[in-house]
């Protein structure tokens, strides 16, 4: 498990010494509530909370911010699509210019869209204090604990380890590639360069995780992992995720009685 | 003072990289004229492979300059920078990766965008010098880990370009294809820079060596002055003579 | 004169791959304890495949092998791999846990090691290899040679009776690879080494095991292989003409310098 997402596991906050299985819990069931939000402002009230909660764990905003990239790159071209897609309903807001009618602006889509981002970047966010402020191994632990299938998490532990002997892979090849001047254009061999890639570099990524897996039987794995980890749920755990759940009580209620602004 | 122009010239490189404690490199001078042939030593972690990335345009100077065949390697220059140099990586499986030898070889050609007819001349001349001939059509994956290293290193030859770069080029061999690679490795003519800890291969293939320790070059000097300089040896860890209790005892004539 | 039963028999082992490749055709081998035997042969020679098969990695398809007396069987394999220590070629395929700790501790919880004992060995095979000060490190952090003393430790804390090296020196800088040899030497278990790197196997082998094509091709002391320059030649261990640079100098003071200096990390 080459560590990435549990880089500051050593850090210390509220949020790492809360017990790994509640903390997992009652974060997985706030990230639920957070996809069930339908009003915007609910949903600025969300991210609140996630930055509130990512604050609390110390971990650098940076090291999140890379987390959002990806979400950004994701869920950014809605903000194209949607307002020119959504259904007008009576009381939308609609632009179009003179000239291109058929071009309609419709910003209700607008918002749309933005819940939709604002929805995902809370969830992201939330992942940072749900598995980053702890070793991952003792996370995946806390699921298992959590009644979490067995075959569920040894897919994920070996995703999680394996998906960085995928990227060394790839990063060591495409450089090699690079340096023999390869530059992608649209042409044959541009196409038969990548699918040779693709098919070395799945071949090697298979022949290094069996490698890996060798290492471990060899050391007398037995397909159950054995994590030395005593899981001690005190009364300020059970009092932090009781905050949150008023919290996700209070996400709900707003959401659906006050029906936002 | 030399008036000879340098193939490279380094003049006060440095290097960092991010979150490091110390730099990787540390003002780092040095000429490197054409037709020489060098070996870079050290210690494992003492920057050389570091040093090899500059010349390559993988990394760019923080600080200090590298300037090859007169153009400053810069990322305007880089593709320029690609044509002179070749670099062939300690792991061939890194570069491997075509479905058969050939098209491996002709792999950069075709990225050079040359003619057919001068791909296939080229591919022949690479197979001959690197004795490949008879490999050609088979799949790279299968190959041995000697041959592994020849078809990386045709592969990268094909490109002619003027510095070759090899880092541990005899590395996981056995020493039969130790010895048939550092003969290879012999008869090429293009300027050779070889990064190595593998003093009896550098011993046989480099004229000159640059010993780097701690991302600073401590010592250039000839490859014989080198050999001889055993506190400097002994000083870097570079030292490999435990190995020659088995010299003596394969012949004991020699030592005697 | 009672005879000693071996720790290791392989009898009339085959294997084939699942994609048809004939990996092993009939290999016979017996090793007693304590011995350190040097595993040589070309590439594709079947070295790897063997070995793998003596902790019940691979599973062959006619012949049988012991380990200790036990049989390599499914329900021995637990017991099995707790006497082997195996470490493989590239140490990043052996490290894969958050900490260096972690991963020396790996193989003992495996082997339900009680919670003190535990500790001890981590600590005691961390200090041999001189890890001491890198336990809390994530083994991506060290360098190339700490990574292989932390494999060599994950090794070490599960106490095997057997240790089997694969290119335990490869790409290693010559100190690094002086400190391993050193410690391979002086450990106190049947050893089995596969190298290309006939100086280290001299240092530390009493005997050569020769495999050709899936065979074993010869058995013989150390001293009798490193004269047989033909044999040497076969295996393409040939190593005079790395020699040609060792001439001239003085051996016997440098010698005891590099015993002093490998002793400290």
């Amino acid at each position: 498990m080459k560590p990435d997402i549990d880089r500051y596991w050593r850090l210390e906050s509220p949020i790492h010494s809360w017990d790994p299985r509640l903390k997992i819990l009652t974060l997985i069931i706030l990230a639920f509530s957070i996809s069930s939000v339908h009003h915007i402002s609910t949903a600025f009230g969300c991210l609140f909370i996630s930055i509130l909660i990512l604050q609390l764990t110390k971990i650098p905003f940076s090291f999140s911010l890379k987390r959002l990239a990806a979400v950004t790159m994701f869920v950014g071209p809605f903000f194209l699509i949607m307002p020119l897609t959504v259904k007008a309903q009576s009381g939308d807001t609609i632009y179009f210019f003179t000239h291109l009618k058929f071009l309609e602006i419709n910003t209700r889509g607008l918002l749309l869209a933005a819940r939709v981002y604002l929805k995902a970047v809370s969830i992201v966010l939330l992942t940072v204090p749900m598995f980053g402020t702890n070793r991952f191994d003792i996370s995946i632990k806390a699921l298992e604990r959590l009644k979490v299938p067995n075959s569920i998490i040894q897919m994920l532990l070996f995703s999680y380890r394996y998906i960085f002997v995928f990227l060394s892979e790839l990063k060591r090849m495409s450089l090699a590639m690079k340096l023999r001047k390869f530059s992608p254009a649209t042409n044959f061999h541009t196409l038969r360069t990548y699918g040779n890639f693709l098919g070395t570099l799945l071949v090697r990524s298979f022949e290094r995780t069996e490698e890996v897996y060798h290492a471990m039987l060899s050391r007398g794995y037995k397909g159950i992992l054995k994590i030395r980890f005593e899981y001690r749920a005190k009364a300020a755990d059970f009092f932090k995720s009781s905050l949150i759940f008023m919290a996700i009580f209070g996400i709900i209620y707003f959401d659906r009685f006050f029906k936002g602004f | 003072m030399d008036k000879k122009k340098a193939l490279i010239h380094l003049q006060n490189l440095s290097f960092a990289y991010p979150h490091a404690k110390q730099n990787a490199l540390n003002g780092i001078d040095c000429k490197i004229f054409t037709h020489e042939s060098v070996a870079i030593v050290g210690p494992n972690g003492a920057g050389k492979s570091t040093l090899a990335n500059h010349l390559m345009g993988i990394l760019l100077a923080q600080s200090g300059s590298v300037v090859i065949d007169e153009i400053l390697v810069r990322p305007a220059n880089i593709g320029y920078v690609r044509d002179m140099v070749g670099l062939v990586f300690q792991n061939p499986n890194d570069q491997l990766f075509c479905p058969t030898v050939r098209e491996e070889i002709e792999f950069g050609l075709i990225n050079m965008k040359l003619p057919s007819r001068e791909i296939h001349d080229r591919v022949t001349e690479s197979a001959d010098i690197m004795n490949i001939g008879h490999l050609l059509k088979k799949p790279a994956h299968h190959l041995s880990g000697g041959e592994k290293k020849r078809v990386a290193i045709g592969a990268i030859l094909a490109m002619r370009p003027k510095i070759l770069i090899m880092d541990e080029p005899t590395a996981n061999l056995d020493p039969y294809n130790e010895k048939v690679l550092t003969d290879l490795i012999n008869s090429l003519s293009c300027t050779k820079i070889i990064i190595s800890h593998d003093l009896p291969v550098l011993f046989q293939t480099c004229q000159r060596a640059l010993v780097m320790v701690d991302g600073q070059i401590i010592r250039d000097f000839s490859m014989q002055e080198f050999m001889d300089d055993q506190d400097l040896i002994l000083e870097h860890g570079l030292d490999f003579r435990f190995k020659c209790k088995c010299c003596k005892a394969i012949h004991p004539e020699r030592f005697s | 004169m009672e005879k000693k039963s071996p720790i290791i028999s392989i009898k009339n082992l085959h294997f084939t791959y699942p994609d048809g490749t004939v990996a092993l055709k009939g290999v016979n081998l017996t090793i007693q304890e304590g011995e350190s035997i040097a595993l040589v042969g070309k590439n594709g020679s079947g070295k790897s495949t063997l070995i793998k098969h003596l902790n019940g990695i691979y599973q062959g398809d006619r012949g049988e092998i012991t380990v200790d007396g036990l049989p390599v069987i499914e329900e021995n394999l637990q017991t099995i791999r707790g006497l082997i220590g195996m470490a493989f070629q590239d140490p990043d395929n052996q490290l894969f846990c958050p900490t260096v700790y972690d991963d020396v501790a790996f193989g003992p919880i495996n082997m339900d090691v009680d919670e003190m004992a535990l500790h001890k060995r981590v600590q005691e095979s961390l200090e041999k290899m001189g890890l001491m000060d890198l336990a809390d490190c994530p083994s991506h952090n060290l360098s190339f040679g700490q990574q292989k003393r932390a494999a060599m430790a994950t090794i070490l804390s599960m106490r095997p009776k057997i240790m089997i090296f694969d290119e335990p020196t490869s790409n290693l800088d010559p100190k690094n690879e002086a400190v391993i040899t050193e410690i391979i030497a002086n450990l106190p278990y049947t050893r089995i080494l596969i190298s290309h790197d006939l100086p280290i196997l001299y240092q530390v082998c009493q005997k050569v095991v020769v495999m050709d094509d899936g065979r074993i091709d010869a058995i013989m002391s150390m001293e009798d292989f490193i004269t047989n320059r033909q044999l040497l030649r076969k295996n393409g261990l040939d190593f005079t003409f790395k020699c040609d640079c060792c001439n001239g100098h003085n051996h016997e003071h440098r010698h005891n310098q590099i015993e002093k200096k490998s002793l400290s990390f």
